[in-house]
């Protein structure tokens, strides 16, 4: 730890279409250790991860026409799986790649981000992902899936339905 | 920072697993308290704590019929407040946080 005071960047958040969600922050570093830290297979747990899962990368072949797979598992052992394959891979400023999720089949999501060079050695990541229509995107924010809030929903289903056939 | 009282008070009522699942529940039609009791295995007394927790929040509303108490969604729905978006972006923020903390790290070994 250092004594300097650091500030927080605040994360924003918009749908620029009805397709589309777009998140920035800035960064208080230069690009290319922004480009590091985030692309560190081996960091990625520590910050990608939700909290309350464990996340483990099994795949993550940074290149055009690569692909990467991770896994988030919970404390009773369930798992939910993460993969795409990387399209656009320009260091240190561009990664395009689909995201998709085991429990979606067939739906996936093009995920762009971009890192910016600001003044006074700043970066700003800009993540936009698009999908294939406004149900999609509602749908995938409804179900929270990205937050790891899934798995008690999946087992809330699970109760639902022992309940209703019960 | 824009603060949103009242967006908290929902957050917080949803970082629970059985308030999730009460508001999943009521999501599919209104319940009684022991409805919504039952599936968790809780007691009507643990069970009504929660409720009124999620109607403070202003997610649920309850009414006594005589000598049960009936619970629906709303009046406030997540939807109407952005909320599904506030929860997308808090969980990039907590995300990016993390990678602050990384980058900081990074930072200091590299000097």
């Amino acid at each position: 730890m250092t004594n300097e005071v650091h500030e927080r960047h605040k994360t924003s958040i918009t749908t620029p279409t009805d397709t589309e969600i777009r998140i920035e922050r800035i960064f208080d570093a230069p690009r290319q250790l922004v480009w590091e830290a985030y692309t560190d297979p081996e960091l990625l747990p520590d910050w990608l991860g939700p909290r309350e899962l464990t996340m483990t990368v099994e795949e993550f072949d940074l290149r055009p026409g690569g692909s990467y797979r991770f896994t988030h598992r919970d404390s009773e052992g369930n798992e939910f799986v993460f993969f795409g394959d990387l399209r656009e891979v320009e260091e240190p400023k561009l990664i395009v790649r689909t995201f998709a999720w085991e429990g979606m089949p067939g739906k996936f999501s093009v995920e762009r981000a971009e890192f910016e060079e600001l003044d006074g050695d700043r970066t700003r990541i800009v993540v936009t992902s698009t999908f294939d229509s406004k149900e999609d995107r509602d749908g995938m924010l409804e179900s929270g899936m990205e937050r790891g809030v899934v798995e008690s929903y999946t087992r809330l289903d699970e109760l639902f339905e022992r309940q209703q056939s019960g | 920072m824009v603060q949103y009282p009242e967006l908290d008070r929902a957050f917080s009522a949803l970082a629970d697993p059985t308030r999730r699942g009460v508001l999943e529940r009521l999501g599919r039609g209104p319940a009684t308290i022991s409805e919504l009791a039952a599936p968790t295995g809780m007691s009507l007394t643990g069970l009504k704590k929660h409720v009124r927790i999620l109607e403070q929040a202003g997610l649920v509303t309850t009414e006594k019929h005589g000598r049960t108490r009936h619970c629906y969604l709303g009046p406030r729905r997540l939807e109407d407040v952005g909320g599904w978006l506030e929860v997308y972006r808090r969980t990039w923020d907590d995300r990016f946080e993390r990678l602050d903390e990384i980058i900081e790290r990074k930072k200091g070994t590299s000097k």
